[in-house]
């Protein structure tokens, strides 16, 4: 299986932070107050949409509201299978760091 | 949260619900509007739009990306398709590529040229309140570019309603020296500071206003700064003219673009131009080109309303004129000047709107042609798959995407076709501007309409030439399609047909049009003007004050030429035959009402014979009669018949009220001007010393010694005269420059336009005859000749043709009669013209059909029988 890119990685934590109210606009507002990183809309979706594909994450319709002109939220939750990915993924980060841990240090 | 809700912008909205994977399933849309709700809050609405076009338009392409990515796997499959089939017929494809781009082609270009020619002054930053004074006579019909030199000041002066207004004039034909090299300028500008006011152009370096203040300095363009001095620094060097005048170069400017009624590459003060052409600074002369640069707000109307009172103040000084006999002045906007301007005395040869419309109305109708064929073939073809789509149906395509399917790859073909008819474009325009004499560029970040004009086309074609199989085709039963009982598509025929009719009618229009262009343009080479134009020599001098040794020995000149075995005659006059316009002397007869405005021309002895201009009554000017220097006049038979004499020679005649001509002689009528125009009442003087051309009748033999002769003799009197001849018969041509341009560019486009339809037809035999190979085959078994079976297959065809014909002559004898009415002195269009340009249409189409037929009939019929 293909290894998930930082994009990937960073959208998945922050679904897993945002527990029940992870939609669109507050995870791209969680990885700016986080990372610092400012996602366009279509990255984000695009992201979204690959990983969903892979079902590492399913998506919910929530209710309707006024202030978003009649369309519903759509919620994202992180699957089991999107979970053992992030896993993986963060332990390959840890064994490459590994390799040289003095180097962070500064 | 605000009282009222901010609504993101509508047309974002849009684009982004065409995204269904952002809008709906996502619901991107509504994460973008309450972000976009948020943002409007804190930073303002102006920020949160922006954002949010921003975000849309990001999202395109990789919503793009995404469909390819998943759907992929179809589109590959329908890419290959696509390109198969594009093998498998190849000389379809090609024609059917080849046509379509050459049209598209065609049109790009004549755009661009029209776009070229609409743009003329634009750039000037005010452009829609400059205006130039234009100047009407009584009783004259054309209006005069130019004005007095007085009136720029006097504008200035009298009314607060412009910032500014200047005059200019022009000078032709200058020699200016810098240290040892000469060179021939065609055109100098006297100006005054204020153009720069008026006018955008921007200096380079140097400050113009004041340079044009100072008498001695010059003003040049970028281009000539570097002609005369290359690398080295312009500024604070010497140029002379007319070996008598130093002017240092006191400013740069940037060179002016060519879509401009004038171009100024050298320039000086007004102040010098009396020294230069001896023409005083009065009210009474027109000569100047006088431009006004309007305050905002105020109607040109309003001004010109106040121009007889300035007139009265100034020109008529309050005198008592009658006021029938008084100028009337206009405003003209700058920016109508090259199309809609036909003036006496314009700077330039100014284009004519007229033929912008038949341009625009050709390059519309080579791509109606165009994109017919395109859509004829397409469909045609397409009906060859109709196998396919039954395979593809019976596997379990949906309707749906058969539809996607055919109009994809409809538009892909477009695509190449236009990718291809970019490069003929580019590649052809060099040649197209070298003809037009313009600098035209494609240049697609400049000219945004032409991506806007190349995608619209893709679309439109592409979709108008898919939706037919889609729509059809896709429609079909396949049980139906795979038994093949639906093969002959008859449901496409009769709208083919049309199509092919339509595409007819154009091109025998066309070809109807250049014939007439032609066969006008016969009739002007070919008519007898009155004069000579063969074996003639003309040198120019152009400045009155120039070369006076010269002009003070005009007889010993003229002696010395006629030594030389090959002249055989020499004479000097102020203007050459085909072109007199200067003067408009008042004639008036015995009866004083009768007020007759003629052309004038002075001349010396020889001149009428050496034209050959017959003199029907009376003498010309003569050695004899020493008399005829002071005030012989010659008349021409209009000017005579205008002025109701009767037995004119050797009666007197009036002069502008004051002076009297004694007539010696009538001359024939002959054209003294182009053909556009009818014959003027002409009144020739004897004044050598006024001369500006010497005519020199030569023999036939030995044309090279004789000019060097020529150029021998005339540098001994002028030996600044920088030697140049023209001879008269192409000087004479050049005057239907305009005219050739166009019958022969016309010519082009209506051969692009046959072959282009021709293509069309050959496709749609092609596709009938292989329709057709059974049955074709089938009479054959039964005993029907070849040339039966070819009437039956091209038939149909020549009755359309003939259908097309009928329709296209009533729309070209109206539009081509309206083009020879430009014209005073034409052809009629006869019905030779007509029959010609329909026996060249069948003719061409018979062997384009027949090509064809005869290859299907002429086949062995076992072949095609054995077919299934």
């Amino acid at each position: 299986m293909r290894e998930l890119t930082v994009l990937e990685q960073t959208i998945l934590a922050a679904i897993i932070s945002l527990e029940d109210d992870a939609y669109g606009v507050s995870i791209r507002k969680i990885i700016r107050k986080k990372t610092g990183k400012v996602l366009m809309y279509g990255t984000l979706y695009r992201a979204l949409d690959q990983l969903s594909r892979k079902a590492f994450v399913t998506r919910k319709k929530g209710k309707e509201t006024t202030e978003r002109d009649g369309s519903k939220k759509v919620y994202y939750t992180v699957t089991s299978k999107g979970k053992k990915a992030l896993q993986a993924a963060y332990k390959l980060q840890k064994a490459i760091w590994d390799i040289i841990p003095d180097f962070i240090a500064d | 949260m605000s009282k009222k809700p901010v609504h993101p912008p509508y047309l974002a909205k849009k684009l982004l619900s065409f995204m269904r994977h952002y809008s709906e399933e996502y619901s991107c849309g509504g994460d973008l509007v309450e972000e976009y709700r948020g943002i409007a809050k804190e930073r303002g609405k102006c920020v949160a739009y922006l954002w949010y076009w921003w975000q849309v338009l990001y999202a395109i392409p990789t919503y793009i990306l995404l469909q390819i990515e998943f759907g992929g796997t179809m589109f590959k499959n329908y890419f290959k398709i696509a390109l198969r089939n594009m093998k498998k017929n190849k000389s379809f494809s090609f024609i059917n590529i080849a046509g379509f781009a050459a049209g598209i082609a065609a049109f790009i270009l004549i755009m661009l040229y029209v776009q070229y020619e609409l743009s003329f002054d634009n750039y000037h930053k005010n452009v829609e309140r400059i205006f130039r004074v234009v100047a009407e006579f009584p009783g004259e019909s054309n209006r005069d570019a130019t004005t007095p030199a007085p009136l720029a000041e006097a504008l200035r002066d009298e009314f607060p309603e412009i910032v500014s207004a200047a005059k200019m004039r022009d000078l032709n034909n200058l020699v200016i020296a810098c240290g040892e090299k000469n060179f021939r300028e065609r055109q100098l500008f006297f100006i005054e500071p204020e153009v720069f006011d008026i006018f955008s152009i921007p200096s380079i370096k140097g400050d113009l206003k004041t340079a044009m203040t100072d008498p001695f300095s010059i003003i040049l363009s970028e281009r000539m700064a570097e002609k005369y001095f290359g690398e080295e620094e312009p500024i604070g060097k010497i140029l002379t003219l007319r070996e008598r005048y130093n002017y240092k170069v006191a400013g740069i400017i940037e060179n002016m673009p060519g879509n401009s009624h004038f171009v100024i590459d050298l320039a000086i003060p007004f102040i010098n131009f009396s020294r230069f052409s001896g023409v005083g600074q009065r009210w009474g002369s027109n000569f100047v080109h006088t431009y006004l640069l309007m305050r905002e707000g105020i109607s040109p109307e309003d001004l010109e309303r106040k121009f007889p009172r300035l007139l009265d103040k100034y020109m008529y000084q309050n005198s008592e004129t009658e006021e029938s006999m008084k100028h009337k002045y206009f405003l003209q906007p700058v920016k109508s000047i090259h199309l809609h301007s036909h003036y006496n005395g314009e700077i330039n040869v100014n284009n004519d709107i007229k033929y912008i419309y038949l341009f625009s109305s050709v390059a519309f109708l080579i791509l109606v042609i165009a994109c017919i064929n395109y859509m004829n073939l397409s469909t045609a073809r397409s009906i060859q798959r109709s196998r396919e789509v039954g395979i593809r149906k019976v596997v379990g395509a949906m309707k749906g995407q058969l539809i996607k399917q055919f109009i994809g790859e409809s538009l892909l073909f477009t695509f190449i076709a236009v990718v291809v008819s970019v490069t003929i474009v580019i590649l052809v325009l060099p040649v197209f501007n070298g003809f037009l004499e313009r600098d035209l560029t494609f240049n697609l970040v400049k000219n945004p309409w032409l991506i806007l004009l190349i995608v619209s086309i893709i679309l439109f074609a592409g979709l108008f030439s898919g939706s037919y199989p889609a729509l059809y085709i896709s429609s079909l039963k396949p049980a139906g399609i795979l038994k093949s009982t639906v093969s002959r598509g008859s449901s496409g025929v009769l709208l083919r047909k049309i199509l092919v009719t339509t595409q007819f009618i154009i091109t025998i229009v066309l070809i109807t049009g250049t014939l007439v262009i032609r066969y006008q343009l016969n009739f002007i080479k070919n008519k007898d003007m009155g004069f000579e134009k063969e074996q003639i020599v003309v040198l120019h001098f152009s400045i009155r004050n120039d070369y006076d040794y010269l002009k003070n020995n005009i007889e010993t000149v003229k002696t010395e030429l006629l030594k030389h075995s090959g002249i055989v005659s020499a004479a000097v006059s102020k203007c050459l035959p085909n072109n007199i316009f200067v003067g408009r002397p008042r004639l008036s007869g015995h009866e004083p009402d009768v007020i007759v405005r003629a052309r004038a021309n002075w001349i010396d002895y020889d001149f009428i014979d050496l034209y050959g201009i017959e003199i029907t009554e009376g003498r010309n000017f003569s050695r004899e009669f020493p008399s005829d220097r002071e005030s012989a006049v010659l008349l021409n038979e209009k000017a005579v018949k205008e002025c109701k004499l009767e037995f004119p020679v050797g009666k007197n005649i009036t002069i502008n009220n004051r002076q009297t001509g004694k007539i010696i002689g009538i001359m024939k009528d002959f054209h003294s001007q182009s053909l556009h125009r009818p014959i003027e009442p002409l009144i020739f003087y004897y004044e050598p010393r006024s001369l500006e051309y010497i005519s020199i009748k030569i023999s036939a033999a030995q044309i090279p010694a004789t000019l060097s002769y020529i150029e021998q003799t005339i540098k001994k009197f002028a030996p600044n005269y920088p030697f140049e001849y023209q001879f008269f018969d192409e000087m004479f041509s050049r005057a239907y420059k305009t005219e050739q341009k166009l019958g022969k560019l016309f010519g082009a486009f209506a051969f692009l336009s046959i072959v282009i339809a021709c293509l069309g037809l050959f496709g749609l035999v092609m596709f009938t005859a292989g329709q057709r190979t059974k049955e074709v085959g089938i009479r054959k078994v039964l005993g029907a000749g070849v040339l039966n079976i070819i009437w039956i297959l091209s038939g149909e065809f020549t009755k359309w043709l003939l259908v097309a014909n009928f329709i296209a002559f009533p729309i070209a004898y109206y539009s081509m009669s309206k083009w020879l009415q430009s014209f005073a002195y034409r052809i009629n269009i006869s019905l030779g013209i007509f029959i010609l340009s329909t026996s060249l249409t069948l003719f061409i189409a018979i062997i384009t059909i027949s090509y064809q037929s005869i290859k299907a009939a002429t086949a062995n019929p076992v072949d095609s029988l054995r077919y299934e």
